[in-house]
């Protein structure tokens, strides 16, 4: 049972696409150039000169029913209890990459040079030393954060669960929060959630 | 509708330049050699860290190289550096690799038999420097140009200058920052006197109002935008003005998406609305500036409603802008390229000054016209004589500042060039047979000069092209007679200057490949061999600086109190910095001095030239060129580092949906683009980012290269081409 | 090419045709076991026999496959850990406990023909494991992660290649042993009965393949109509529920783009098979020659086999990664 189940906050108004959380990742765990553990995917709405292009930031969404560790036939996948972090482990993974079928959001990405598939780890040892991940960190504008799901509400404008193209993150709970643009179509379902009262435990 | 055109439809809808990037990506570099042992992806951590400046754009970021086995392995932002504290944009992440790439040059080369063949520095300088001699006899020494850049070190620049003026005494020395801060550098000198940006980038977070124009900021100088998106969030407003849309225009409280070429038009307009409004600060304007009645009566004919058929956007937004400019007590405007590169971009940087001058919103917090730099050491050149002017912000063409230089250097001030013509006058004085010899140093005018036909005959006509550049495959190089290969900003030891006048350190972090040297090196083994070693006691960068520091001082750029250390220990220092004891000034004309022999700054009353070439009926969109936040310039650097690649892989224009419909094209598809110079083919992206009827295409491919189709125009003031608006023509391919 | 064969899961397309393919065959060979309990026939407990010896190959080579589709096939067998909760690791109990059964059974036909009994219950054992095995695979796939194949016509369409590439296999190799290791003479009858039979399952398969993939179609087509109507859904601005309906206008996209596998699948997948069986009632009432029939059999295993890996394939290709 996870006690506290963090995750990430993404605020689309304040991302402006500069991909340097991509970045930052991926020259910290040096993957192959293909593999991208967090990917910033940008849209556009409407027309000029009123169209709005936003971006969405994911990286894993370290869900509460994680469908990659339902369905991995040998175990790689673990959920740290006391951050709900999912972690996979790649000298378990036998590259069979059904985890990047069972995921809705495309999170675990396949290697076929090294025959394992990697992800997101919530840079989990960094956590452990008391650091951000390091897209959190180097995000230019503060628009990525990282936390406890139930506390985004505290400092975040607007905590929802869904974004738009976002797979529905009903399917595995994802803990993934969102703020939308403050042009454009707003969420229908505002989700702020109050801080936990003493004694109440997520899930 | 039927599913062939629903389909169509959806895609277009669905069109994101993430997910079609993955249908464009090709494969550029080796699985495997940046994962360190075992199946999975592994951090690498450095040995040690060398404090550094980031070799990039003209944010000019703080850095560290992560350094193992001698090769840097990582670049981090420093903690604490005014600029980004920590931060780097994803160029600026991955530059290390650009440093490793295979295509360095490792060794001189020669034109022999028409191949480049490898050969010694004392062949190929020989041949160099017997090839100058000769010309210089033959045909004096106009006959020998240098065109170089914004990139090398202060140092570099100062010897440079040194040589090409004192030693050689050629008039034909011109940088590449003529194309990118010319308007900037003449703009600055027309309003204050001298150059020099006035504002610090602080006055980001002091701003109450900020105003961004010609600028894709949040993709050119992402850590500067980052401070501004967090501005706004703390309470500035945000006006953006340019004919794009970006992520600046997304956040702005108002954007002007004015039609291209109509900036003047709409900032004189803003200055009316701001003087009807009475939002003046008389004392000021009384004490501090000059000509301000001329200027007020002149734009008794910029009345918003006169200008708003112009611009293209209604007249309440240019009120609604001028006033949320005007009545903030602390505004701050800032721009680029849009502005400068275009035959209106001194006058709207002069322009921009008026704004704020007549406000008194100069040399205070949140209160700056303040023009940005491009390239991470252009305000180095400027500052030191690397391009047309002399050390210490003196002017070519001012007989007492070359009085002054000569008596520093010691030479015969009658020798010193009078006169420095631009760019764009040496490649025609290459056509015309007037210059024989072309040395260009750490840039690639054949794929950054405009029309690249044009360019591409005068290379061909020279007698010699020496190219000094750190790639042998830099694209300029293919017309090299003499390729002499040079060390990157991450192997030597130099001083760069920001947009913010802030002088930070390079330290090497590996020594250059091969037998690479630093341009440093490079310069003064030439001036030796052309017989001017009696010109350069300086043997390394330190004795250098001290030089400069004698050029310098007592003029606006004094660093008197500028040392080495110093920089490191206080995280970089923003000149003037006239003492010892200085930590450097945030602002420039505090107290309302300007450098203008009244010390008054002066208000231009403006009319905006017309553009060089609107769209007609034959040529009928208006094409913009410019920049994305995955590449630099040509791409010589960003290329070869595969994450950024496989994000932005091949040259493209952006179509508006419906023009792309028009065009019978839909995103992927192949276009040809031509106008009367040039013909390139591109892929196309369909995005509402831009405006029917225009089109925009970056700067930073080789095989689609934009400058095939730039007119070859220039700004009557600064001589900066028009890279912003030239008409073109586009069909499927 | 490679790219497409490589989406197209070339692996994945092979071993799963296989292993269904063997599931059916060995259906077949038990339900002859079964029949002729009361009325012992050593003609056609020849055949039988024979057709035993095509279920180990064809799993082999099923299995070889499902290797080849991993990043570190070495390893494969950790993939029996996570029956718990993974549809995948049951899938790797069911299709090894299969083969083991199967080898069984194949050696019990082999080396002790006469006991029956044990053999017939070793068969239903294996049968059912066979059944559960199909489930497995077909589970595999119905998952929320790929909307496309997250419908009951995965099952349906699984189990109809069970039941018109097995009986097809058996047949082939009927049409094999008869004449070589079976008397023409003895064995003509045996095999008129089994092409009779075949045409049945034929018929029966064809119809369960059209159901299923009407089935999908329509899927994916109502989930692609309603990604066009609602606002936004069609692309990346849906949200909520309604991407899952992107990813269906995905699937449909894509099933349009290879609009020539959709037409190899029903034209030789469910077309051929119906009419082959047809063929062969028609040949068989007029009393055709038996080599001819044979042959049609050969040819029809060949060409419904490449509707299947058309089928398949498709079947894979619609499953890309919708985010």
């Amino acid at each position: 049972m996870t006690t506290t189940q963090m995750g990430f906050h993404a605020d689309m108004e304040k991302c402006i696409g500069c991909k340097c959380c991509e970045a930052a990742c991926k020259d910290f765990y040096r993957m192959p150039p293909e593999i991208r553990w967090r990917k910033v995917r940008s849209f556009e709405m409407g027309e000029f000169p009123s169209a709005l292009r936003v971006h969405l930031s994911l990286a894993c969404n370290h869900c509460e029913d994680p469908a990659c560790m339902k369905g991995c036939p040998v175990e790689a996948y673990t959920k740290r209890d006391k951050d709900g972090l999912v972690i996979h482990d790649p000298t378990a993974c036998i590259g069979c990459q059904y985890c990047t079928w069972t995921c809705p959001y495309g999170v675990p990405q396949f290697d076929p040079e090294q025959g394992v598939v990697s992800k997101c780890n919530g840079c989990y040892q960094r956590i452990d030393e008391g650091l951000m991940p390091r897209c959190v960190e180097s995000c230019l504008t503060g628009a990525l954060t990282f936390g406890d799901v139930d506390q985004h509400a505290a400092t975040q404008r607007q905590v929802v669960r869904e974004a738009p193209g976002f797979p529905d993150p009903s399917i595995t709970n994802a803990s993934t929060r969102f703020a939308w643009p403050l042009k454009g179509p707003q969420p229908e379902h505002q989700m702020k959630v109050a801080p936990p009262k003493e004694g109440d435990h997520h899930g | 509708m039927d599913r062939r055109s629903f389909l169509k439809l959806s895609l277009a809808a669905t069109a994101t330049v993430g997910l079609a990037g993955e249908a464009f990506a090709t494969r550029q570099g080796e699985a495997g050699a940046y994962v360190s042992g075992g199946p999975a992806p592994a951090h690498v951590e450095p040995e040690q860290w060398v404090y550094s400046t980031c070799g990039f754009c003209g944010t000019g970021c703080g850095i560290e190289i992560g350094v193992k086995g001698g090769k840097p392995v990582a670049v981090r932002g420093t903690k604490g550096y005014p600029v980004n504290d920590g931060l780097l944009c994803a160029k600026g992440i991955y530059q290390w690799q650009a440093i490793l790439a295979e295509d360095r040059g490792t060794t001189p080369l020669i034109r022999k038999g028409g191949q480049m063949v490898k050969t010694s520095w004392d062949e190929a300088l020989t041949a160099m420097t017997d090839k100058f001699k000769q010309l210089i006899a033959d045909h004096g020494p106009d006959s020998i140009a240098c065109y170089n850049t914004g990139q090398m070190c202060m140092e570099e620049f100062y010897t440079l200058g040194k040589l090409m003026r004192a030693g050689i005494g050629t008039i034909n020395l011109d940088g590449n920052t003529r194309t990118c801060m010319a308007s900037a550098v003449v703009g600055h000198t027309r309003s204050f006197g001298t150059d020099g940006p006035v504002g610090s980038y602080e006055d980001i977070e002091h701003a109450q109002v900020i105003m961004i124009s010609g600028s894709n900021m949040a993709e050119c100088h992402p850590i500067l935008f980052g401070r501004v998106v967090k501005a706004v969030e703390k309470g500035a407003k945000l006006i953006c003005i340019d004919p794009r849309l970006t992520q600046v225009s997304r956040i702005a409280h108002i954007n002007l998406a004015i039609k291209p070429g109509t900036d003047l038009h709409l900032l004189n307009a803003m200055a009316h609305v701001i003087i009807h409004d009475g939002l003046i600060d008389q004392a000021y304007i009384n004490a501090h500036t000059k000509d301000f009645d001329k200027l007020a009566a002149h734009l008794e004919q910029y009345a918003p409603e006169a200008v708003a058929p112009v611009c293209g956007v209604p007249a309440e937004q240019i009120i609604a802008a001028a006033r949320l400019y005007g009545q903030a007590e602390r505004s701050l405007s800032m721009w680029v390229m849009g502005i400068n590169q275009s035959v209106n971009g001194t006058q709207a940087n002069n322009a921009f000054h008026n704004l704020n001058l007549i406000q008194g919103k100069i040399g205070k917090p949140g209160c700056a016209s303040f023009s940005i730099t491009g390239q991470p050491a252009a305000m180095a050149s400027r500052e030191v004589g690397g391009s047309s002017s002399y050390p210490g912000y003196r002017a070519i063409a001012n007989e007492k500042h070359r009085a002054e230089v000569a008596a520093l250097w010691g030479v015969d001030a009658a020798k010193l060039p009078a006169k420095s013509p631009s760019i764009t006058e040496m490649i025609d004085a290459i056509l015309e047979g007037k210059i024989k010899a072309l040395w260009v140093i750490c840039t690639n005018p054949l794929i950054s000069l405009p029309d690249q036909n044009r360019v591409k005959r005068a290379l061909e006509k020279l007698e010699l092209l020496v190219v000094q550049d750190a790639y042998e495959t830099v694209d300029t190089a293919q017309y090299a007679h003499i390729f002499l290969p040079a060390a990157m900003w991450a192997e030597k030891t130099g001083i760069l200057v920001n947009s913010e006048r802030r002088m930070n350190l390079l330290q090497p972090a590996t020594p250059p490949p091969g037998e690479a040297r630093t341009d440093f090196d490079i310069l003064l083994d030439v001036a030796r061999r052309m017989g001017y070693g009696h010109l350069f006691t300086y043997k390394t960068q330190a004795e250098c600086f001290e030089e400069i520091k004698r050029m310098t001082r007592g003029r606006p750029n004094d660093y008197s109190g500028v040392t080495c250390e110093k920089i490191k220990a206080n995280l970089g220092l923003q000149w003037p910095v006239k003492t010892a004891e200085s930590t450097g000034t945030p602002r420039l004309y505090t107290d309302g001095t300007f450098n203008t022999p009244d010390g008054k700054a002066v208000l231009w009353a403006m009319d905006p030239a017309d553009l060089p070439e609107r769209p007609d009926a034959e040529f009928p969109f208006n094409l913009n060129s410019g920049r994305v936040q995955e590449h630099y310039h040509t791409g010589t650097k960003t290329r070869k580092v595969p994450e950024l690649n496989n994000l932005v892989p091949t040259a493209y224009v952006e179509l508006n949906p419906k023009d792309a419909e028009t065009l019978g094209v839909g995103y992927g598809d192949m276009v040809e683009i031509e106008s009367r110079r040039g013909t390139i083919k591109v892929k196309v992206v369909t995005t509402s980012m831009i405006a029917p009827g225009a089109c925009f295409v970056p700067m930073h491919f080789n095989e689609g290269p934009v400058n095939q189709l730039t007119v070859w125009a220039v700004d009557k003031f600064s001589k900066e081409p028009n890279y912003k608006q030239q008409a073109v023509r586009i069909r499927k391919a | 090419m490679a790219n497409w064969l490589h989406d197209a899961q070339y692996s994945l397309v092979v071993f799963t045709l296989f292993i269904q393919a063997t599931v059916g065959a060995f259906w077949v060979l038990l339900v002859s076991d079964f029949l002729k309990r009361r009325a012992p026939d050593k003609v056609q407990d020849a055949f039988t026999r024979i057709g035993t010896y095509i279920l180990i190959p064809m799993t082999v080579i099923g299995l070889i496959f499902s290797t080849t589709h991993l990043g570190r096939p070495m390893y494969a067998w950790r993939a029996l850990k996570h029956f718990e909760t993974s549809w995948m690791s049951r899938e790797i109990w069911a299709t090894g406990a299969f083969f083991g059964l199967i080898a069984l059974y194949t050696y019990l036909w082999y080396k002790r023909m006469e006991d029956g009994e044990l053999r017939r219950l070793i068969g239903v054992v294996t049968g059912l494991v066979g059944a559960f095995a199909v489930l497995t695979q077909a589970m595999i796939y119905t998952i929320p992660g790929r909307p496309m194949w997250n419908h009951w016509s995965t099952l349906v369409l699984f189990v109809a290649s069970v039941l018109i590439l097995g009986p097809l296999a058996v047949a082939t190799a009927y049409s094999f042993a008869w004449g070589r290791v079976i008397d023409l003479k003895d064995g003509e009858e045996t095999v008129r009965r089994s092409h009779r039979r075949l045409g049945l399952t034929l018929l029966a398969g064809a119809v369960t393949y059209g159901v299923g993939l009407a089935a999908r179609v329509g899927y994916l087509a109502a989930g692609a109509a309603a990604a066009g109507s609602a606002p936004g859904a069609r692309g990346a601005a849906a949200v909520g529920a309604e991407t899952v309906k992107t990813a269906l206008w995905i699937g449909q996209g894509i099933m349009d783009q290879y609009g020539w596998l959709l037409n190899l699948q029903v034209l030789l997948g469910i077309g051929l098979p119906a009419v082959l069986a047809v063929a062969l009632w028609w040949l068989h009432k007029r009393g055709a020659s038996l080599k001819l029939c044979n042959g049609l059999i050969a040819a029809g295993l060949v060409l419904v086999l490449v509707g299947e890996l058309a089928g398949r394939a498709l079947f894979y290709l619609t499953g890309k990664p919708w985010f």
